[in-house]
């Protein structure tokens, strides 16, 4: 007796010259592998038009960078909207799961010196999209796709100064709350766009901060 | 008596082509005249508004001049209509200012209108006016922040200025907080590309002002410490802390204390005393 889940199972797995094939073999859909080679290739022409100073690319454009129809690109996005938030997302999620580990035994100055570093080094390869108008006009989708990434970062600063979060005692949190909130993307863009800041110098802030917030711990 | 009967043909003849002469020289002459006529009236009505336009030194200011320049009554006094645009403007954006406060968000131009008194159809020209709205909103803005941040005593002790300067703060990224969420003020991004936004300038030299003496006491690193400062007590930090991490009003002004306290607390003058730690860790 055949069971019918199996019997489902059986029949999908005939393929259309009637013949048998092993079941594992048909996970591997043709189709859908090219529609998500096609997907993914629409949302980094986005990216890279973006960083070629296209702050806010059309759908046109996108669709002729990713050498797709127009249709095409709305066949996988609704809208601009959506396929602009996945870009953004994207950037964000490429950029800080290349952040290196920093391991609690190393001395608190090199800590910080290499938090510092690895935040800019994100900070700096995000900021094309972050500063592109995306997003403007949905501010909600906006902060959804940061939020993550930040909430990511967050948990980074915490790792990397653990001991000293820990030995703040009862005021750990408030200290991380602190901590988390001077070295935001928004407070790296204020230095390097808005005061005209060079990255070394945007370094030396945000290391006089982390040091200055850590010293009565350390 | 053939003589007499040609005699008044020949100046008959002549007579007509004098006076159709006569006539067409007359009609070439006054052709101008009329048409000038005709336009003169015209351009007196379009006058005004082709002088508003083209005249920015006495009439009313091109969109992105400096903020309050606008509203400026010895600058735009002789055009009646750019006067009564701008406190329409005004209006406006005040009547969307108080609602967002109350939580309507997103109010349509009827609301508006309710509690201008202006009629629909010039709160629909103001609405979709996007710079003029834009600038009335930077003015607003401007003043409003102005408003909520009082001087600090500066002979005060550290402990003193720096509970002042969070609680003035926390109250007015309290305040702008439904406005931001109402969109009403621009985006950060929209400042970066224009130089620095005068708003967060008047912030930045608050608070410089309010800790001058610590500054100065930083030396060579002051600009370092004043950058930290300014961003550690920024808008984007309390909304991140507010927004992302969740936090009340109350646990994110500590946070910002903290930053205060210890980004500074180095520099504290001995005889003051760096208590601001203890404010910190009691609270």
């Amino acid at each position: 007796m055949v069971m019918p889940a199996r019997k489902g199972a059986e029949r999908s797995a005939r393929n259309a010259v009637g013949r048998m094939v092993n079941p594992d073999e048909v996970r591997v859909d043709g189709r859908r592998e090219r529609s998500v080679r096609t997907h993914q290739r629409v949302i980094e022409a986005v990216i890279e038009l973006v960083e070629e100073g296209e702050t806010a690319p059309t759908a046109q454009h996108v669709a002729a960078r990713a050498g797709i129809s127009l249709r095409t690109v709305y066949h996988h996005f609704d809208d601009l909207t959506a396929l602009r938030a996945e870009a953004l997302q994207l950037a964000w999620d490429r950029h800080t799961a290349g952040l290196v580990e920093i391991r609690n035994q190393r001395s608190l100055d090199d800590r910080v010196t290499a938090l510092v570093r690895q935040l800019s080094k994100v900070y700096e390869a995000v900021a094309p999209v972050c500063r592109a108008e995306l997003l403007a006009a949905d501010k909600e989708v906006s902060a959804g796709v940061t939020r993550q990434s930040r909430r990511r970062l967050r948990q980074y600063i915490a790792a990397a100064l653990a001991p000293e979060i820990e030995a703040a005692g009862i005021t750990g949190p408030v200290l991380l709350d602190a901590l988390d909130a001077a070295l935001t993307w928004q407070s790296w863009d204020y230095l390097r766009a808005e005061l005209g800041r060079s990255h070394a110098n945007a370094t030396r802030t945000f290391e006089t901060v982390v040091r200055h917030l850590l010293a009565t711990t350390s | 008596m053939r003589h007499e009967t040609r005699f008044p043909r020949r100046y008959g003849l002549m007579a007509v082509a004098t006076i159709t002469i006569a006539s067409l020289v007359l009609t070439l002459i006054a052709a101008p005249t009329k048409a000038a006529g005709r336009h003169r009236p015209q351009h007196r009505r379009r006058a005004p508004v082709t002088a508003i336009r083209q005249l920015p030194p006495t009439g009313r200011p091109p969109a992105g001049a400096g903020a309050g320049a606008g509203a400026d009554p010895k600058r735009s006094g002789s055009w009646p209509r750019a006067v009564r645009d701008d406190s329409e403007c005004s209006q406006v954006v005040e009547a969307l200012f108080s609602l967002a406060a109350t939580g309507e968000l997103r109010p349509n131009e009827w609301r508006v209108a309710e509690l201008t008194g202006l009629p629909v159809r010039v709160i629909r020209h103001h609405l979709t006016d996007e710079p003029g709205l834009r600038e009335a909103v930077r003015k607003a803005e401007f003043e409003r922040h102005t408003a909520a941040l009082g001087v600090i005593d500066a002979a005060a002790s550290f402990e003193d200025r720096m509970s002042q300067f969070v609680s003035q703060r926390q109250h007015l990224y309290e305040a702008v907080a439904l406005l931001r969420e109402a969109e009403l003020l621009p985006l950060p991004a929209d400042w970066s590309q224009r130089g620095l936004n005068p708003t967060r300038h008047m912030l930045r030299e608050h608070a410089a002002a309010t800790f001058a003496a610590e500054l100065g006491a930083a030396g060579r690193d002051a600009e370092a410490v004043l950058d930290g400062l300014d961003t550690a007590t920024s808008w984007q930090s309390w909304d991140h802390l507010r927004s992302t991490v969740g936090r009340k009003p109350s646990r994110a002004a500590r946070a910002m204390e903290m930053s205060v306290s210890r980004i500074l607390g180095r520099f504290v003058a001995p005889a003051v005393g760096s208590g601001g730690e203890s404010v910190c860790a009691g609270s």
